[in-house]
């Protein structure tokens, strides 16, 4: 057992990146943001998209509009990165207009507050660990708090299939989510097996978290919906993963062995 | 069932055990290595991504999450496999199947080497090109990778009750045998005869003979040369411990043409069909030779005849699918007799003298 704890704990401290945000999209203090087009083209609109990253253009106007050397038809829409956008205050030009923008600056939160509550649910997640269907209620929260997570971070993508970006996203979710149904599956049919799969999954969505920590100490995050709720599901599937790790293996600790 | 003084690790849970370490059972085998086919396929999409994707702006990719998934699901099988020892009252190593111990310990040297890359491509900077094959981090990886796929090997070596194996009692040996051959050859990818095409093969050894040969001739005759040993080796030490079913070196090349196909953009099909062939080819060889430790010439003709045979049919394959010969017909007929010499060489290194 204490070999097994051992590669648990080792698996958990030391893996590498498996899972953040899709589409590459990184949590920053800073966004870039179209103001407008002077003058206004009839039609024409343009947005930053992916988190301020890239410059998308529609052209729902009759004529076609150059932008960046390209030739926007009427009807298509165009999304390219350019270096201009990055400036604080930046301009770049569409036809016999320009697009103006700014880049705005939003200090990140107190990370040691998102960390108290890490901490605060990893502790609740090991008290799980007192009896087999909390553990796999547990599981089933922690999982879906990394499911939200994974789908809010690739509906924050434009421009890709939302089936590649989630399975992007999901990493080790691929393993984790399945075997959340099984944990559930065990715990009904009382099962020991069911401790065990609550912490393999536990484990398996902490080093599914581990990357996200910078959604604790930067104020912009690449995810639909308000940033402190995508902070909440990171929170919980870090602590909460953490605490069924735990708790998981303090239960089969406990119980022993069945001979 | 038990085996000796070894316990068989798909008996069921309860069952009595005897003393000493358990060995898994052919389906626990089977499982570990399905799973680690499923982390090795994640590795050969990701292969074909970085030769065939041009703009790889993230990690987080879908076949990255098919690799590291895969990887969740080995080590959580192989926990499960340690759990399940552990509650039939097996502790400390007991609870490892026989095998079992190196996959152990290479769980979380791949989970260390994971951060210790992504550190790497931090602060020293991103492979791209050949340097993605010597990164210090990767060979990590891969190393501790072909240690978790090889158990079903150890498992099956380590069982001196079996001697001929069926293919179907063979089939998780060889997936794992094969598997590690394919990533053998993916890190040798510079020189890695599987992913030239006819065209590339019959323009390699085309020139002029008073110029001394072009740089891609020097590829190619490397490439052939590295990639015999690659793919002749796991026979020849597959064949000291086993007599191997009719299969086995078909399963091979398959396995590994998996991988080839894969990094070439599915450009090279006709080589990697003719090495298909050479490996049914193999497979009489080996049932008719019946290559051992004891039968040193038998061996040493199948090795000769075995590396003769792929490269024959290689370049064969190449000047039929293009109908024409490459200029230099010193280069493509004695290309496969330099394969069988280093096969004969790698023979004679194995087994020196017969044994009794």
């Amino acid at each position: 057992m204490r070999a097994l704890l051992l590669a648990l704990v080792l698996l958990i401290t030391t893996a590498g990146p498996a899972q953040a945000h899709a589409g590459g999209l990184t949590p920053q203090d800073h966004l870039s943001r179209v103001t407008a087009i002077e003058p206004p083209l009839p039609g024409v609109t343009a947005t930053m998209v992916n988190h301020g990253t890239q410059l998308e253009i529609h052209n729902g106007g009759t004529g076609p509009v150059t932008v960046a050397d390209h030739v926007i038809g009427p009807g298509e829409t165009h999304r390219f990165r350019d270096e201009r956008t990055t400036a604080s205050q930046w301009e770049v030009p569409l036809g016999t207009s320009v697009i103006k923008g700014r880049v705005d600056v939003t200090p990140g939160p107190n990370p040691l507050w998102w960390l108290l509550i890490t901490a605060a649910l990893a502790l609740g997640g090991y008290f799980l660990g007192r009896r087999r269907a909390l553990l796999a209620a547990g599981v089933v929260v922690v999982t879906a708090a990394h499911v939200w997570h994974a789908v809010g971070s690739t509906l924050a993508v434009t421009g890709g299939s939302f089936v590649p970006l989630l399975l992007g996203a999901s990493g080790v979710g691929l393993v984790a989510w399945p075997l959340t149904a099984v944990a559930v599956v065990a715990a009904v049919r009382r099962a020991p097996a069911t401790a065990f799969v609550a912490a393999v999954v536990g484990a398996m969505l902490v080093v599914a978290g581990i990357p996200d920590f910078d959604s604790f100490r930067f104020s912009q995050l690449p995810f639909a919906g308000p940033a402190d709720v995508d902070r909440l599901l990171v929170a919980l599937t870090l602590g909460g993963g953490l605490g069924l790790a735990a708790g998981g293996f303090d239960y089969l600790r406990r119980t022993g062995s069945t001979t | 069932m038990t085996l000796g003084s070894e316990a068989e690790v798909d008996a069921p849970a309860g069952s009595p055990t005897t003393g000493g370490r358990p060995r898994a059972g052919y389906r626990t085998d089977l499982i570990t290595v399905l799973l680690g086919t499923w982390f090795s396929i994640g590795l050969f999409l990701d292969a074909w991504a970085h030769s065939n994707v041009p703009e790889l702006e993230s990690f987080f990719t879908p076949w990255h999450a098919v690799f590291y998934s895969g990887f969740a699901a080995t080590g959580a099988w192989i926990l499960w496999v340690l759990w399940r020892n552990y509650q039939q009252g097996l502790r400390g190593l007991d609870a490892v199947p026989i095998g079992y111990g190196p996959a152990v310990l290479a769980l979380p040297a791949f989970a260390a080497a994971g951060v210790g890359d992504y550190l790497w491509h931090t602060f020293i900077g991103i492979e791209q090109g050949i340097d993605i094959l010597f990164s210090p981090t990767h060979l990590v990886l891969i190393t501790s990778m072909v240690l978790i796929l090889t158990t079903p090997l150890r498992t099956l070596w380590s069982d001196r009750d079996v001697v001929a194996p069926s293919l179907r009692r063979f089939l998780p040996a060889g997936l794992a045998l094969s598997f590690t051959a394919s990533l053998v050859l993916l890190f040798a990818g510079y020189a890695d005869a599987t992913v030239f095409t006819s065209e590339q093969v019959i323009r390699a050894f085309t020139f002029e003979k008073g110029a001394g040969g072009s740089g891609r001739a020097v590829e190619l005759a490397a490439s052939v040369m590295f990639t015999n040993l690659i793919m002749i080796l796991p026979l020849l030490l597959a064949v000291r411990r086993f007599r191997l079913p009719f299969g086995a070196a078909t399963l091979l090349a398959f396995v590994v043409m998996l991988l080839s196909t894969a990094v070439a953009n599915y450009e090279n099909m006709s080589t990697a069909i003719g090495f298909i062939v050479s490996g049914v080819v193999i497979d009489v060889l080996l049932l008719k030779l019946n290559p051992s430790e004891s039968r040193v010439k038998e061996y040493r003709i199948f090795a000769l005849a075995a590396s003769f045979v792929t490269w024959a049919v290689f370049f064969a394959g190449a000047i039929i699918d293009q109908g024409t010969t490459p200029s230099v017909t010193e280069m493509w007929t004695g290309a496969p007799i330099m394969a069988a010499l280093h096969g004969v060489l790698m023979a004679v290194v194995l087994v020196p003298t017969a044994r009794r």
